[in-house]
Parts: structure tokens; C-alpha cells; sequence
């Protein structure tokens, strides 16, 4: 009995690690072709003139800010240096308990200034909104502590352009990314929505808030991040988009039109992961009233951010995103295979719900079941481990393949060394990384469950450093 | 069933090698030909130099590029030169081109049968503005395909040839996804010429109502909005006319938020009764028709203005002060922020923008 059940349990792990990997196999190459589709009609549409004269959309940048005293006004200067006709940044100090907004204060010349703004999405109160004197476009609001989500309502709700963009205070974004972003929503207007890729900084050399060279970090832990957001963040995304069932745009780098997102709610305050949440409900609220909708992801509007490069930060993170997907999910469960939403209701929901979110059970299961299928030698151990084997194979093969797809499209990593050695991290990561971001990604279920809630703060250096 | 695993894994680890294997050797190639590509184009940068500077003749120049037959490179390669040059350069350049046997190839490639090279074809002789061309780019709004649409749409209106643009607007309007801020964005490319055209559309509207929905299968409203903002485009004075005659009319008020957008550009004042539009249900209309009386200085609405102080959208107020400062009404601003009238906080934000100290010494 035990032995049918140990093995019962092993075939199922390595079948749900057969159809994860196998599925992103498939995102990868619909994204290969996506990328190039992209590709041709970036050779086809000049950018720049679509931006040349008056008719572009202007832009409210909101940058939600807590306890960023360290590399704020850095951060702020970067964005002001952004390449966009006509954009205004709006900053949220949310309640601070460091000294952001005097830095803010002392660093770009605020006055108060009794900008007029609608409530149209209830938030924690506002104190202050300052406007810089030195830099006409920047508009700072103080506000009481209320968490991300809520500083990102309070941006909006003061935005006084058509499209909102929110940027994280702590990444840097590429100086043609916001045209690149923007371009959807000038030729297409279906579109509602669109994300940018997020990439890693991390030792990248960094001059005047531009990431002027790609350097790959010498860190193994960063090194597998790079994989990572390849497979993942970068070519699962795109290939999500290509098949039209995109349900996350990262807080890190998002575009939105200002109406609809209002229309939508609002970011969710109570949950982690108020990115994936608002693009699901935006779905949700788009199909309800029958407006014809695009939510895009874009590959190249590149938005560059630090990873955590200590494992213990790493693990907080994870399980803080795995518990955010989770609440994402069960808010708007009424997607769960409903015919309605297309291939996002009939592919997408269920297989962030059964792979991504329920994944880590099987993965945690199946492992400590091989484990003890191998120690307790019950029989058929040597199909278990080779099944086992297969299914790494596979995720290696996956994981060259995205860099290969890396290699043909952006080639960001130019040094011959940098892509050797990622290649073999793409190898390494299969063999611990992987088995350790599931117990993280179990642990963040459990807390889930538990609503056992836990903010984790990322320590940050300052890019130029 | 460990035989069948044998092999699968021996064809995954093949598959991984191989992979790594061509991942590796694309790289090299890549950075090969990049080193290759940045000699060639110093050398050929300097040539054009010559070229342009009138150095070397056409001959000279066009025999040193025949020699390479590479056109993909050669039409990356003078696309820049495009962007830059105008009048007798971009002539100038466009004839070596021609010499190099450049366009003849990208015509032929203009009948390929692959869409890719069609499509990147079209798009370079746009470029060149290459109006020999035209008919058979005009041939991808056969098509269904957007991207079709758009490339052609792009390359017509680069050529500037206004005797396209019905057919370009018809197809942009039925073919595409495009918004309106990119569809006007892209007619401008016709140059100021094609006003009087967009004129004689609309003097054709006012003869018969159903002329934009046969003429260009779209709703009056689309159509309308996108030539009033050409018109701001090139502030175009001729149009003040049929403007006028357009807010006359029970159009869609989205229309005459254009033209107030369009007047204000344009800054010239027009003959017509704009208190009505001042006393407006759309906060819009009215903040556009406020702005638009302070660009010019139409001081008999200026009572009117001081009402519309206290408004209750704030930037029908906001336009309302500044137009009032604009028109030099200070005293009027004066007496209501003293006697702490309504709409006197709007007054004194708009003194201090303008950094005016209002209160003189010892009020």
C-alpha cells in the first residue's frame, strides 16, 4: 500500500514536471515569434516619428516610495532624464518612517501647492502634494502609510494625463523605454494595458541613472535570477501575450490607460501581489462590458532593478510572490475555466492555478516521495530516478533554450565568457536552485492558506555603487 | 519502459549539446560580422561624406558601392541618410541610391511574393519617396493584414502625393486599429499641401451628410476630428472658416473640443458667438473655448470669464484666471481676492505662478 502510493506520488510529480517544462518549451518558441514579429515592425514603423509631433499621449509616471531615503532622489533623476515628449512624475511617500520626503524635500526644491484632484479611488489620506521648483514635471504627494497599492491609487487618482505608468523607486528604466511602452497604445486602440520586461542590474556598470554596460554578476544566486527571468519573466510573458492570455504586468514596469484602470477599482490594497491582481480584475472588468481589449506585453521597454543577492532575502521574496499570486487567484476565481475569458479563463487561469500556484505541493511531495522511493528501494526506483533524470533534461534544455532565443533576439550579455558561463548556470540551477525555490514557493502557499502575512524588504544598494 | 527513458534522455542531453553547440557558434558569427559591418560602414560613411560634400561625382560614388551586392546592408545603411537630409541633399543622395541600382531592386522586391521583403521594400521607398512606386504599394490595402495597412499608409504618406489620400484615410479608418492621434500623426506626412483637400471634404460634408460614410466607410465624428487636428497641425488659417461653419452645426461635442484645441493653436480670432460654447454642459468645451478666448484677448467674455471663476470643474476656473491675467484684467483680480469673492483662490494661485505680489504696501 505504501510502496503504490510512494509511486503513485512519484509518477505524478515527474508528469507535472514534464507538463510545466514542456509547456514553457511551447511559450518559448510562440515568444521567439512574437519577438520577431515585433522585430519587423519596429524595421517597418520609425518610433521616432511617431513621437515628433503633437500627437502623442502624454504620461503621469507614479513612483510609489517607502523608506527609499538611500536612492530615491538618484532614482527620481533618472526618470527625469527619460526620453518622452510630455510626462509628469508623480512620487507617493507612503508614510516613511526614514527621512524620504526631507531628502525629497531638500533635493528637488518642493513647495505644497494645492493641486486640484479627484477621489476616485479611496485611499489613505494625503497630507501634502509638493511641486518642485527646480523640475516643473515632478509633483511629490505625502500620504499616511497604506502600502503599495494604495500609494499607487493615490498617483492615480492625482495623474492628470490619459495613461498612468508605474515605475518601482528602485529600478532604472532604459531612456527610449517609455516610447517603446507607449507605441501600443497609439496604434492600437484596443489596447488597455502593457508591461515591460524587468531585467537584472546587478553589476551592471551604471553612469547618470543608465545602465551603460551589461555586466553578469559573479554571484551564482544573481546568475540563476538571470536564468530565471529569461525563461520566465521575459519569454513566458511574451508567449502569454502571443497567445492573447497575458495575467501579469509587473509592478516594476506597467503602463495603463488612466479610465480604465479607475473603471477597474483601483489597485488591490489587500493583497502582495497587487500587479497580478489588477490585470486579472482589468480582464475581468474589460470582458463585462464588452469593449473589444488588449492587454501587451513588450519585451524591449526594459525596466532594470536589483535581485536579492542573499538567499534568506531571496526566500522572503518568493514566498511573498507565491502568496500574492495566490490571493490574485482566488479574487478572481470566477476566470477558472470560464469559456468567456478565452484561451486566459480556459489555458492561462488554470495553469497559473494548477502549475504555478498548486505546482509546489507536487514538486515538495515528489521529491521527499523519490527520495524515499530510492532509500526504502520499494522497486522500480531505477524508472523513478530515470524519469526523474528525463524531466531535468528537460528543464536544462529549457533553459538553453531561452538563452539561445536571448542570443537571437536582444543580446544583452555580449561577452563570449558571460554567455558561457551562463549556459552552465542554466544547467546549475536544475540541480538545487530550482528544488529550493519550491519549498519557498510551498512555504509562501502554506502562508497563504494561514493568511500568515509577512512584508519583506529588499536591501538596496545604490546602482552606481 | 528503461530502454524508452534511455533514449529519451540520450536525445535530451543531445538536444541540450546542440543547442549549447549553436548558441555558441550563432554568437561568434554574430560578433564576426558586427566587427565586418563597423569597418565597412567607416569607410562607406567617409565616402558619402565626399559624395555630399561634392567631392567625388555620382560616378565615382556609385561605382564604389555597386561592388557590394549586399542591398539588405546597403538600404540599413543610407536609411539613416534619409532621416537626416532634406531638399537638394536628400536629392543628391536619393540619385546615388538610384545610380546604385538600390531602388530598382527593392521595386522588383515590391512584386515579391514574400510578405516580409514586400513590406520592408514598401517601407524604403516611402522612404525615398518614390512615387513610381505607388500603385503598387497602394496594392497592399488589398490586404487584411494591419501591418499591411499600416506600412503602406506610412510609405504614401512619406511620398507626400496628396492624389492618395482618400484611399490612405479610408484604409486607416477600416483596416486598422490605429487611434486617432496616430492616424492624424501619420497624415501630416502629406505636408500642408493636403489642407485644401481635407477643406473640400468637408465642404462636401455640409452639401451631403452621408459624403464621409461613402467616401471613407467611417463616422463623421472619426473623420472630423482627425482633419480639425491637421488643421491645428499646420495652424492653418484657411480652415478658420470651415471651423466656424462646423461649431454652427449639432455636431458631436467631442468635435468641438478639436476645434477649440485647433483655434487656440491657430491663435487668430474667429467671427462667431463663442458664449454659448462659454456656457456649455461640457466642462470640456468650455475649458477649451475659455483658454481659447485668453490666447486672444477677446476682452467682451471677460465678465463672462470672472462667472466662470467658480466653476465647479477646477480647470474651467483655472483657464478662466488665466485668461483673465492674460488679458491683463488684474485689477478685477484684485478686487475679488480682496473683497474674498468666489473664485478669489483661483486668482491667487494664478498671481503666484506668475510670482505677482498683488497686495501693495500696507493693504
Amino acid at each position: 500500500m505504501f510502496n503504490n502510493i510512494l509511486l503513485t506520488v512519484d509518477y505524478i510529480a515527474i508528469v507535472y514536471f514534464v507538463i510545466i517544462n514542456v509547456t514553457y518549451i511551447i511559450l518559448n518558441f510562440v515568444a521567439f515569434f512574437s519577438i520577431r514579429k515585433n522585430q519587423l515592425k519596429k524595421d517597418l514603423l520609425d518610433i521616432d516619428k511617431t513621437f515628433s509631433s503633437e500627437f502623442y499621449k502624454p504620461l503621469s509616471i507614479i513612483v510609489p516610495a517607502y523608506n527609499e531615503q538611500e536612492t530615491i532622489s538618484e532614482n527620481i533623476k533618472s526618470i527625469l532624464k527619460l526620453n518622452y515628449p510630455e510626462f509628469e512624475i508623480i512620487v507617493v511617500n507612503d508614510g516613511s518612517t526614514d527621512n524620504t520626503i526631507e531628502k525629497l524635500k531638500e533635493d528637488f526644491n518642493l513647495k505644497t501647492f494645492n493641486r486640484e484632484y479627484t477621489r476616485d479611488i479611496e485611499t489613505e489620506e494625503i497630507k501634502n502634494i509638493y511641486k518642485s521648483l527646480s523640475y516643473p514635471n515632478l509633483v511629490v504627494i505625502d500620504k499616511e502609510n497604506g502600502g503599495k497599492g494604495d500609494a499607487l491609487n493615490a498617483g492615480v487618482n492625482v495623474a492628470g494625463y490619459p495613461l498612468v505608468c508605474n515605475i518601482d523607486a528602485d529600478s532604472l528604466i532604459d531612456s527610449q523605454a517609455l516610447l517603446r511602452i507607449v507605441e501600443p497604445f497609439v496604434n492600437d486602440w484596443r489596447v488597455v494595458a502593457a508591461g515591460g520586461t524587468v531585467r537584472i542590474a546587478n553589476s551592471c556598470k551604471v553612469e547618470n541613472g543608465k545602465v551603460k554596460k551589461v555586466n553578469l554578476s559573479k554571484k551564482h544566486l544573481v546568475r540563476m535570477q538571470v536564468i530565471e527571468y529569461l525563461r520566465a519573466f521575459l519569454f513566458g510573458r511574451v508567449g502569454w501575450a502571443g497567445l492573447n492570455s497575458l495575467l501579469i504586468i509587473s509592478g516594476a514596469f506597467g503602463v495603463f490607460k488612466k479610465k480604465h484602470l479607475i473603471k477597474a477599482g483601483g489597485y488591490n490594497t489587500n493583497t502582495v501581489g497587487e500587479d497580478m491582481e489588477l490585470v486579472l480584475r482589468l480582464n475581468r472588468k474589460m470582458n463585462k462590458s464588452g469593449r473589444k481589449y488588449r492587454i501587451v506585453f513588450l519585451p524591449e521597454p526594459v525596466c532594470w532593478t536589483q535581485v536579492p543577492e542573499k538567499l534568506k532575502t531571496l526566500g522572503k521574496q518568493r514566498k511573498r510572490w507565491h502568496q500574492g499570486l495566490g490571493e490574485s487567484l482566488f479574487y478572481n476565481f470566477q476566470m477558472f475555466f470560464n469559456y468567456n475569458y478565452g484561451t486566459s479563463g480556459l489555458v492561462a487561469f488554470p495553469f497559473y492555478f494548477f502549475i504555478e500556484l498548486l505546482g509546489p505541493i507536487l514538486e515538495v511531495f515528489g521529491y521527499i516521495s523519490i527520495i524515499l522511493t530510492v532509500i526504502f528501494g520499494i522497486g522500480g526506483e531505477g524508472v523513478v530516478l530515470l524519469f526523474l533524470f528525463s524531466s531535468i533534461m528537460l528543464g536544462i534544455l529549457l533553459s538553453l533554450t531561452s538563452l539561445l532565443f536571448e542570443e537571437m533576439t536582444f543580446r544583452k550579455y555580449e561577452k563570449t565568457k558571460d554567455l558561457i558561463t551562463l549556459s552552465f548556470t542554466a544547467i546549475l540551477e536544475n540541480l538545487g536552485y530550482k528544488q529550493i525555490n519550491s519549498i519557498w514557493r510551498f512555504i509562501g502557499l502554506y502562508k497563504l492558506i494561514t493568511r500568515n502575512e509577512e512584508w519583506g524588504l529588499q536591501e538596496r544598494n545604490s546602482f552606481e555603487e | 519502459m528503461i530502454n524508452y527513458l534511455n533514449i529519451l534522455i540520450y536525445f535530451l542531453s543531445f538536444s541540450a549539446i546542440l543547442i549549447f553547440l549553436i548558441l555558441i557558434v550563432f554568437h561568434l558569427k554574430l560578433k564576426y560580422n558586427e566587427l565586418q559591418i563597423e569597418t565597412i560602414q567607416e569607410e562607406y560613411s567617409a565616402k558619402i561624406s565626399s559624395y555630399m560634400e561634392e567631392n567625388i561625382n555620382l560616378e565615382e560614388a556609385a561605382n564604389y558601392f555597386t561592388g557590394d551586392i549586399n542591398y539588405v546592408f546597403l538600404k540599413e545603411f543610407f536609411n539613416p541618410y534619409l532621416k537626416k537630409y532634406e531638399g537638394k541633399k536628400f536629392k543628391r543622395i536619393k540619385t546615388l541610391i538610384h545610380r546604385i541600382g538600390l531602388i530598382e531592386y527593392y521595386r522588383s522586391k515590391l512584386k515579391s511574393k514574400n510578405r516580409k521583403e514586400k513590406l520592408r521594400a514598401a517601407s524604403f521607398l516611402g522612404k525615398l519617396r518614390d512615387s513610381d512606386s505607388l500603385d503598387n504599394i497602394a496594392k497592399l490595402f488589398d490586404s487584411n493584414k494591419k501591418l499591411n495597412i499600416i506600412t503602406a499608409a506610412w510609405a504614401i504618406s512619406e511620398t507626400g502625393e496628396t492624389r492618395y489620400l482618400k484611399p490612405v484615410i479610408k484604409a486607416l479608418f477600416n483596416k486598422s486599429n490605429m487611434t486617432y492621434e496616430a492616424i492624424t500623426e501619420l497624415l501630416v506626412n502629406f505636408g500642408e499641401e493636403m489642407c485644401d483637400d481635407l477643406i473640400k471634404y468637408i465642404n462636401l460634408y455640409f452639401d451631403s451628410k452621408s459624403y464621409f460614410i461613402n467616401n471613407f466607410k467611417s463616422e463623421d465624428f472619426k473623420v472630423l476630428s482627425v482633419f480639425v487636428d491637421i488643421f491645428g497641425f499646420f495652424r492653418y488659417e484657411k480652415s478658420l472658416k470651415v471651423l466656424v461653419k462646423l461649431l454652427d452645426k449639432n455636431i458631436d461635442p467631442e468635435i468641438k473640443i478639436h476645434i477649440f484645441k485647433t483655434l487656440f493653436k491657430i491663435g487668430k480670432p474667429v467671427n462667431a458667438d463663442l458664449l454659448k460654447f462659454l456656457k456649455s454642459d461640457n466642462w470640456v468645451i468650455r475649458s477649451q473655448c475659455t483658454k481659447y478666448i485668453g490666447k486672444i484677448g477677446a476682452a467682451q467674455y471677460s465678465s463672462y470669464l470672472v462667472r466662470l471663476l467658480k466653476d465647479e470643474n477646477w480647470w474651467v476656473g483655472y483657464y478662466a484666471a488665466r485668461s483673465l491675467w492674460k488679458m491683463n484684467k488684474i485689477d478685477i483680480m484684485r478686487e475679488i481676492i480682496i473683497n474674498n469673492k468666489p473664485g478669489a483662490k483661483m486668482c491667487e494661485y494664478i498671481f503666484a505662478q506668475h510670482n505677482f505680489k498683488y497686495l501693495q504696501e500696507g493693504q
